[in-house]
């Protein structure tokens, strides 16, 4: 393990400036870190129907062809842990839940996760936003060693960096799409804050009715069915 | 950017300083969308993810447009 190196490419992930690139120091981690491989999955949920799994893949491609082909992410044990606990953990210490669980561990030890080190990297919307990294290795020993407790840590940051950029990207990628106005930001803030229209119309000098139509015109560009949606939309995406 | 006839496939090819840069995007019908990143650092770790690819039976048409590109995208790199 290079822990040094390690330590040295963690603060260059919040400054890339490409997915190219993010992918490219990820993957010099996850070599720094002592592992074959290396997958992140960062989970949004924008409502109960709607989820969007965004993932930096550093192993052996054919595990993401099979990921994505078998559907591996409705029964994948690593992310539903990430999603009940923040501390990382060695999947040898992870019990599967189900037959499909057990099929998956099969399936990833076929490329390079016979052993896999899971770090969680939980957000301050709970369940909303969710991201895990795994580490694995073809090594069944691989994070038993006694510096593990150095790759634990190294590993939660790593987690943590990466969610952290792939959460601003997304951010950048909804405001490139919707040219929210300084105007909607207030207007947001104004809702979050629980403010009547007849309350935002008196602070910004217009009529409620006038605040109702802006609020559609928003609810639009953010694809929400209504003003409360727009702001949990918002802060799922860290705007507010 | 390459897609299937129905939408439910979308992939991406950026030529980048760090390689080929590949996002795949799959959409399920109960509003699921899966975006995956990755990189090739050359034409032979590409055709390793090609042979692996699901379109290459689901779409054979835009499979063969799908290598071409990358070949032509490292080609232009070389």
């Amino acid at each position: 393990m290079n822990d040094i190196r390690v330590l040295q490419l963690l603060p260059l992930i919040a400054e890339a400036g490409s997915t190219g690139e993010v992918i490219t120091l990820f993957r010099e981690a996850v070599e720094g870190l002592g592992a074959d491989a290396g997958v992140f999955l960062s989970c949004l949920r924008d409502d109960a129907t709607r989820t969007s799994l965004r993932s930096l893949w550093a192993c052996d491609p054919s595990w993401a062809a099979d990921y994505a082909s078998q559907r591996r992410f409705e029964h994948d044990p690593w992310l539903r842990y990430a999603s009940t606990d923040a501390e990382p953990i060695r999947s040898s210490d992870l019990a599967c839940s189900s037959t499909e669980e057990h099929a998956f561990i099969r399936a990833a030890a076929k490329h390079s996760f016979t052993t896999a080190l899971v770090a969680p990297a939980p957000s301050h919307v709970g369940l909303s936003r969710v991201g895990v990294l795994c580490l694995g290795s073809a090594d069944s020993g691989r994070f038993d060693g006694e510096n593990y407790p150095q790759v634990r840590v190294l590993a939660r940051a790593l987690a943590m960096e990466l969610h952290h950029w792939i959460a601003k990207s997304m951010r950048k990628e909804l405001l490139q799409g919707v040219h929210l106005t300084e105007a909607d930001m207030q207007l947001l803030r104004h809702e979050a804050a629980g403010h009547s229209s007849k309350v935002i119309g008196a602070t910004m000098n217009l009529e409620a009715k006038t605040i109702d139509c802006r609020f559609q015109r928003l609810n639009a560009k953010l694809g929400a069915p209504d003003r409360r949606s727009a702001v949990r939309i918002a802060r799922l995406y860290g705007l507010l | 950017m390459l897609a299937t006839g129905d939408g439910a496939v979308t992939i991406l090819l950026r030529a980048t300083n760090y390689g080929l840069l590949m996002e795949r995007t799959q959409r399920q019908g109960a509003g699921m969308r899966l975006v995956q990143a990755m990189m090739f650092g050359d034409v032979k770790s590409f055709d390793h993810w090609c042979a692996v690819e699901p379109l290459r039976f689901e779409d054979g048409l835009l499979f063969n447009k799908l290598v071409r590109e990358g070949h032509a995208a490292f080609a232009v790199h070389r």
